[in-house]
């Protein structure tokens, strides 16, 4: 497929090509887009891309898997509720329904593509390299989980099973907690903020503990959080851990993982983490350290934009892409027309697979208002709408909507949850978990997905 | 007040578009925030379909029975009160824009 393209291209000779030609001049500017990962973000960019411009953009979507495997319910697969294929996703949908070519290999290179297009896209899979011209490129990698230092030797990275990019971990944590000792530890741990879903280490730490209080009553859940309190749902989850769980669940706040001792394949290990508070001054203190024994071992490490971010120098010191919220176009020197969408990108949106759709969508309609020659959206809105088990039967819910606005203080624009009624600011939670939004999460993940995968 | 001046350049610079240039609806982009639970373009999705209902309909359901009651009572309530008024017109203009399924 795209070799046939290719082809076309040189017969129809390199020079009668110029990238971005004015519509005055060119009747017919090429118009096309590679889409780099396929997950919440980048499915639904491939998709509005096409059916937005009723499928006059060329959208290539890449993917290094064959599948996509949602995050989004993973915690629900670990207390082994529901089967793993629950989380199986695939793009052959968005190729039959709207045209998007499917590539499947590693994007090892974007850069310039000189006459033949704005950028030339490489990609590697097996022994053959394709080349990808385009005039815009959308890179949606998701996150690369930093390294944690064996506590033997802090040179060395210590193995690390944090399940929080759905696969082959998820099933890994559930044989493991399935096995754990009937008087053993669970210890997770969480990254400081901003990490990959705000309520779903709170939401693992609440099922995990629903699961062995009708599993393993002698069982503990142990949480140490970097964060100084509940970065999300904070009324919900605070219930749950002192009432729903007061038994079985110890939550500390300012532990900051400092290293691991663990062995591949093998469910348990010690965490040593500094115990850190803040001063009157707003400083981080050390008070000390602790070390905690664990029968199953489950650290969420801190993570950044994935690899094809960092590497083509698209990441600034948080280790995310600063973009423009308007149209998430990076707004790193000589990188326009390279978007950067979901969890990878610097905003102040949630990164979460909700909100990662609709960012793609805001960055379509900036991509389609470009080709036609216009500034994107002056202020969109975004929102995030999701619901979290707190156990097998019970969910509670957070939402919000932003709008893209101007700080009156400091000048910056971004994305800010308001209750245009209230004004108050920030995201609402559920009054209180309940049976009816435990239903209702499984209508909304069966929507989103299928609205981004179909 | 600021919102509203931009979209008033934005409809400006609508007008000026050739017939041919990509035809961007201004209701789209914000009510596409609406398709992760109502479904792509209003249908299909677990909530209730939005494509096709009325104007007048949408915004009575929104503003009397979301945007007035308690935002933690119900998810869609903070929908309702996270959007401007005007927000909240282009939204269901443009779902009953849709023709019905």
């Amino acid at each position: 497929m795209m070799m046939n393209r290719r082809h076309f291209l040189d017969t129809l000779g390199a020079g009668s090509l110029v990238a971005l030609a004015p519509m005055a001049v060119r009747a017919a500017p090429l118009k096309r887009v590679v889409v780099v990962g396929g997950g919440m973000a980048g499915a639904t960019a491939a998709k509005y891309l096409r059916l937005w411009s009723n499928k006059t953009v060329d959208v290539t979507l890449v993917d290094t898997s064959t599948k996509y495997v949602s995050n989004i319910m993973s915690n629900l697969v670990v207390t082994g509720q529901y089967g793993p294929t629950i989380l199986d996703y695939g793009w052959s949908n968005l190729v039959k329904n709207h045209g998007v070519k499917l590539l499947n290999g590693t994007v090892t290179q974007v850069e310039p593509g000189g006459s033949l297009g704005a950028w030339k896209v490489t990609v590697t899979g097996g022994s053959t390299n394709t080349e990808l011209y385009c005039e815009r490129v959308v890179l949606a990698p998701g996150v690369k989980f930093d390294a944690v230092a064996s506590t033997a030797n802090p040179a060395v990275a210590a193995p690390i099973l944090h399940a929080w990019e759905a696969g082959a971990q998820t099933t890994q944590l559930r044989d493991f907690l399935a096995a754990m000792p009937p008087t053993g530890t669970f210890v997770l741990t969480i990254p400081k903020a901003p990490y990959r879903c705000p309520p779903g280490p709170y939401e693992r730490a609440c099922v995990v503990a629903d699961y062995l209080k009708r599993n393993k009553p002698g069982a503990q859940v142990v949480v140490l959080d970097a964060n100084q309190d509940i970065t999300a749902e904070k009324e919900n989850f605070s219930h749950a851990f002192s009432v729903m769980y007061g038994s079985n669940l110890t939550y500390r706040t300012g532990r900051l993982v400092k290293s691991v001792t663990s062995v591949p394949g093998q469910p348990g290990g010690s965490v040593v983490v500094d115990i850190v508070v803040k001063d009157a001054s707003g400083q981080d203190v050390v008070m000390g350290t602790e070390t905690y024994e664990a029968q199953v071992l489950n650290v969420i490490p801190p993570h950044r934009a994935g690899a094809i971010v960092q590497n083509l120098g698209l990441a600034d010191a948080t280790g995310f892409a600063p973009v423009d919220g308007r149209s998430f176009e990076s707004t790193v020197a000589g990188k326009s027309g390279i978007h950067v969408i979901g969890d990878a990108s610097k905003t102040s949106l949630p990164k979460a697979g909700h909100v990662g759709n609709q960012g793609a969508k805001i960055c379509a309609d900036a991509i389609l208002r470009a080709f036609a020659g216009q500034a994107p959206h002056s202020s969109p809105t975004a929102n995030s709408a999701c619901f979290s088990p707190l156990s097998n039967t019970l969910a509670s819910w957070l939402t919000a909507v932003y709008q893209y606005q101007q700080d009156p203080a400091s000048g910056a624009w971004k994305y800010v949850a308001i209750d245009q009624v209230s004004g108050a600011t920030g995201a609402t939670e559920a009054r209180a978990p309940s049976t009816g939004s435990f239903s209702k999460m499984g209508t909304w993940y069966r929507s989103l997905m299928t609205e981004t995968f179909s | 007040m600021r919102t509203r001046v931009g979209w008033v350049v934005l409809a400006g610079s609508l007008l000026t578009q050739s017939a041919t240039a990509q035809v961007v609806n201004e209701g789209r982009l914000l009510a596409s925030g609406c398709f992760q639970c109502h479904g792509t373009s209003g249908l299909k999705g677990g909530f209730g379909t939005l494509a096709g209902v009325s104007k007048e309909d949408m915004l009575n359901k929104l503003n009397n029975d979301m945007r007035s009651k308690d935002a933690r009572s119900s998810i869609m309530n903070p929908h309702a009160r996270g959007y401007t008024s005007y927000q909240l017109s282009l939204i269901a203009d443009y779902f009953s824009k849709l023709p019905k399924p």
